[in-house]
């Protein structure tokens, strides 16, 4: 793939975000709107000055769900939805847009109400074939991950099993820490151990819960920035990989790494400069959906040799306070995952981290980068997408 | 007596007689027997890997997805293989159990096999008879090659005394009709319908046998047992292997009445894996062309509420040997045969229903895609790329490696392969959806497919090949294929 040279020129200057979880206190149009007029509000902005909107939603139609919820006064509204980095996509559109002039200030905003569906997976319009196609779950998808990445690792039944409980353990606990997670509570090594087998090394607490929510982003010219916020937090890298589809039936795939994530993070760094993602990024958001795909991610991303993220994971190398902190909103083990506001949600914590205003979750951000990284799909036929962010503008680039 | 067959237009018959050809023969009281004149080319039983035993009882039990046709497939198919490359030129499929109404089973059976579509197909449905049926269906077929296909699901109220004297279980014979030959040859037909007796049931019920039903059937069908025989020209003390093909009770019941007529011969086979329905004359007719003597001769008389006589006569090939197994050792050579405890085989049967997970729908089927993709769908044909030799499962219209488009069909269903990755998906809402495999298929090219449920987890490394069963989606059964273990004959 070939990589975009320079800096986008697009900053982020306003955000806003819901308490995510069992929401039966709110409806959809509830969540749009209270994620909307936070972003509008911590950017000093009113809905006059909002120029078009990305809208991710997986279980929306059209722009329409978003004009009937909030006044959008006639604006262009992009429906966006691709699997569940929707979130992601809508803000990378919406980051195109204001790069290529278009638009001088965009939204990406991403809700979903997924608990009304009283289902334990993802509602949605499957389209009629010809009854050939095996459609496993999520989770057994990511469980095939995992046994994939134990043989090749080399670890055994109990070490596969003591490494995926330390990334739900140390997600839940910083989840436990932020009054916007769904799940608040610090989980025990028993109580992940112990928790029922959905699919196969993978148990309740590996996975990600079906929960509501909705997350809000303002983007504009990097330039103008400041005319809307004393810290603006800026883009310095953007990338997008979508596989071929069909690496799960591909006989080379290994179902032990994630190679369209390995790409985008490629294309990502180069763009901003990164050649040292453990010592140049300080928080990573990452697409936790089940705790497996956390470690092989640690490996994509480069915070870890090939292989070798299961010992940093059994050593606690990536909490808070170390050098690399993952996921330190507790990301979708301790939210949920309502797919079009995670990718957001996620940037949402970036934001918080870049600005310092994390609190106990501050991680020591200075002079580095954030990182989002959203996973839509599954091992061998996903795509992902990851932004890159630093409070500098214009920061100092590391030569390879 | 009144005795009476209505056969079909296709094929002359009586030809060694020099008799009618052509139009719908009614063979009449004065000349009741019917040459039928057809070779039994091979046989082959398939039954089910799971067992439900109850005292000395013991029944095969077929999956959640399975059902007639699928056992019937698997039948065909192993009685293809065992005949080598020849190709049927029809299909008759009988059965008492249809899993639907309104389509041509045996059309679902040769797309299955992949046979053109212009093969001709019959379906013989609903009575206990059947099997006799599609037999003398297939004698008429102009047709070098007739594949017979018997299947069914013996269902009666659950772990009931007559429930477990039923069976699960596919049987499929390759006949040539018009022709003799070394290993068997059906020659003569008659049969005799008996009083009607208030013993049938519909699809909905289940079947319900007791001692006053078996001595109402032992005295009806006894003397139309022996009118077959006279029409036959079998005549008491020749000595000539006669086979009841029946119910174990009733069977035994007649074989003790034509013994005392004189018919030394007369005997009824074990059923050691249950009585199987339509294709329990299939399975016997099998069996006792292989106990009896090069040259000889048998009878078997399917019993139901018509007594059918098959004259067959047994012949050996050039190396003396015979071509077709024993059913009762095919029936047996499965992968270590397993027996389910009670509330399992209560599951399997639909006796307890368990909750599932809450899941969303799955993608319902369209008749419009299946008839696009319908040789991948129930025949596995992909296609291969000519270029980059990548197969393209399913089939696609451009190779999606190296982009060429000279790509020639590829047929999958017999292709063996081995198991890469494995799961169990907890949250599979049919039980027999729950073992993700991810296979490495012999020749290139890897699926991703369900494997079925008696076999339990795959672990990587184990060898698979393909089998047809059903999923019930929006209610209707839809087929689709799924992995299975290599079964070792032992």
């Amino acid at each position: 793939m070939k990589a975009r040279k320079g800096p986008p020129g697009v900053a982020l200057v306003g955000m806003g975000c819901t308490r995510f979880g069992e929401r039966w206190d709110a409806s959809l149009d509830d969540l749009i709107s209270q994620a909307w007029s936070e972003a509008l509000e911590s950017a000093s902005m009113t809905q006059e000055d909002v120029d078009g909107y990305w809208f991710g939603s997986l279980t929306s139609s059209s722009g329409l769900t978003l004009s009937r919820a909030v006044p959008t006064l006639g604006r262009p509204i992009t429906r966006v939805e691709n699997y569940c980095a929707t979130g992601s996509d809508a803000l990378r559109n919406a980051a195109y847009a204001v790069q290529s002039g278009e638009v001088d200030v965009a939204m990406a905003i991403g809700a979903e109400k997924l608990k009304d569906t009283r289902q334990t997976g993802l509602a949605g319009t499957p389209v009629p074939g010809d009854g050939t196609v095996v459609v496993p779950s999520a989770p057994s998808k990511f469980a095939l991950l995992a046994d994939g990445y134990a043989q090749a690792a080399g670890l055994s039944e109990e070490d596969l099993r003591s490494v995926l409980t330390a990334v739900a353990r140390k997600n839940h606990a910083n989840g436990a820490l932020n009054e916007r997670a769904h799940f608040r509570s610090p989980v025990s090594v028993s109580a992940v151990e112990q928790s029922p087998v959905v699919a196969g090394a993978l148990r309740v607490l590996d996975c990600s819960g079906v929960s509501d929510g909705a997350a809000a982003a303002l983007l504009v010219p990097a330039e103008r920035a400041h005319e809307y916020t004393d810290r603006p937090v800026f883009l310095q890298g953007l990338a997008m990989t979508t596989g071929s589809g069909r690496g799960a039936v591909a006989p080379d795939y290994d179902y032990a790494s994630l190679p369209e994530v390995e790409a985008s993070a490629a294309a990502a760094y180069e763009r901003a400069g990164i050649v040292d993602p453990r010592s140049q990024i300080a928080v990573a958001e990452v697409h936790d959906c089940f705790t497996i795909t956390e470690v092989v991610l640690a490996e994509a991303l480069g915070f870890a040799p090939r292989w070798e993220a299961w010992k940093e994971y059994l050593e606690g190398n990536f909490e808070i306070g170390q050098q690399v902190a993952i996921n330190p909103d507790g990301g979708l083990k301790a939210f949920g995952h309502p797919i079009g506001a995670s990718g957001l949600r996620m940037l949402f914590e970036c934001w918080k981290q870049l600005r310092g205003e994390a609190g106990e979750r501050q991680a020591d951000t200075a002079g580095r980068y954030g990182l989002v990284q959203n996973l839509g799909g599954g091992p061998g036929e996903c795509l992902s997408i990851i932004s890159v962010w630093s409070a500098e503008q214009n920061p100092a680039r590391q030569e390879p | 007596m009144p005795c009476f067959a209505t056969v079909g237009p296709l094929r002359a018959h009586g030809a060694r007689r020099g008799g009618r050809r052509g139009e719908n023969i009614i063979v009449s009281g004065d000349d009741p027997a019917l040459d039928v004149l057809m070779e039994l080319l091979g046989s082959a039983v398939y039954a089910p890997r799971e067992r439900y035993r109850r005292g000395k009882s013991i029944r095969t039990v077929a999956a959640g997805d399975e059902d007639a046709v699928t056992l019937g497939v698997e039948a065909a198919r192993r009685v293809l293989a065992s005949t080598g490359s020849q190709q049927p030129g029809a299909i008759v499929f009988a059965t008492s159990s249809p899993p639907v109404l309104g389509l041509s089973l045996a059309r679902l059976v040769s797309a299955a096999l992949d046979l053109p579509p212009e093969t001709a197909v019959m379906d013989v449905s609903g009575a206990a008879r059947s099997g006799s049926a599609a037999l003398l269906a297939a004698s008429h077929m102009d047709v070098p090659l007739v594949l017979v296909v018997f299947a069914d699901l013996g269902r009666a109220a659950p772990n009931t005394s007559v429930d477990l004297s039923l069976a699960d279980v596919a049987a499929a014979m390759l006949v040539a009709p018009g022709s003799d030959g070394p290993m068997a040859t059906f020659d003569r037909h008659a049969l005799v319908g008996t009083g009607l007796a208030d013993s049938w049931w519909t699809s909905d019920d289940e079947e319900r046998i007791n001692f006053a039903d078996l001595r109402l059937a032992e005295a009806t069908l006894a003397p139309a047992c022996q009118a077959v025989l006279a029409t036959l020209e079998i005549e008491p003390g020749t000595g000539v292997p006669i086979i009841i093909s029946a119910r174990p009770a009733l069977g035994d019941r007649i074989a003790r009445n034509l013994r005392a007529m004189g018919f030394s011969g007369a005997s009824c086979e074990a059923q050691p894996v249950g009585y199987g329905g339509v294709a329990q004359v299939a399975i016997d007719m099998v069996n006792a062309t292989d106990a009896t003597d090069a040259g000889g001769s048998l009878v078997v008389l399917q019993c139901s509420d018509v007594c059918d006589g098959w004259l067959i006569s047994t012949g050996v090939d050039a190396t003396g040997t015979r071509r077709a197994p024993k059913s009762d050792e095919v029936v047996h050579a499965v992968v270590e045969p397993k027996l389910l405890d009670l509330e399992t085989y209560l599951r399997r049967r639909g006796a307890i229903v368990a909750d599932g997970p809450l899941r969303p729908p799955t993608a319902p089927v369209s008749d419009a895609a299946v008839a696009r993709q319908a040789r991948w769908k129930y025949a596995m044909v992909g296609v291969r790329c000519s270029a980059c030799e990548t197969r393209l499962l399913p089939p696609g219209p451009i190779c999606t490696s190296c982009g060429g488009v000279d790509l020639v069909d590829d047929r999958v269903a017999e292709v063996e392969g081995t198991v890469a990755h494995s799961t169990i998906d907890g949250l599979a809402v049919r039980p027999g959806d729950r073992q993700v495999v991810i296979i490495d298929l012999d020749g290139g090219g890897r699926l991703r497919a369900t494997a079925v449920e008696a076999d339990g987890l795959l672990e990587p490394g184990r060898r698979v090949r393909f089998v047809l069963r059903r999923s019930d989606d929006g209610g209707l059964p839809n087929y689709l294929w799924k992995a299975s273990v290599v079964e070792v004959t032992q």
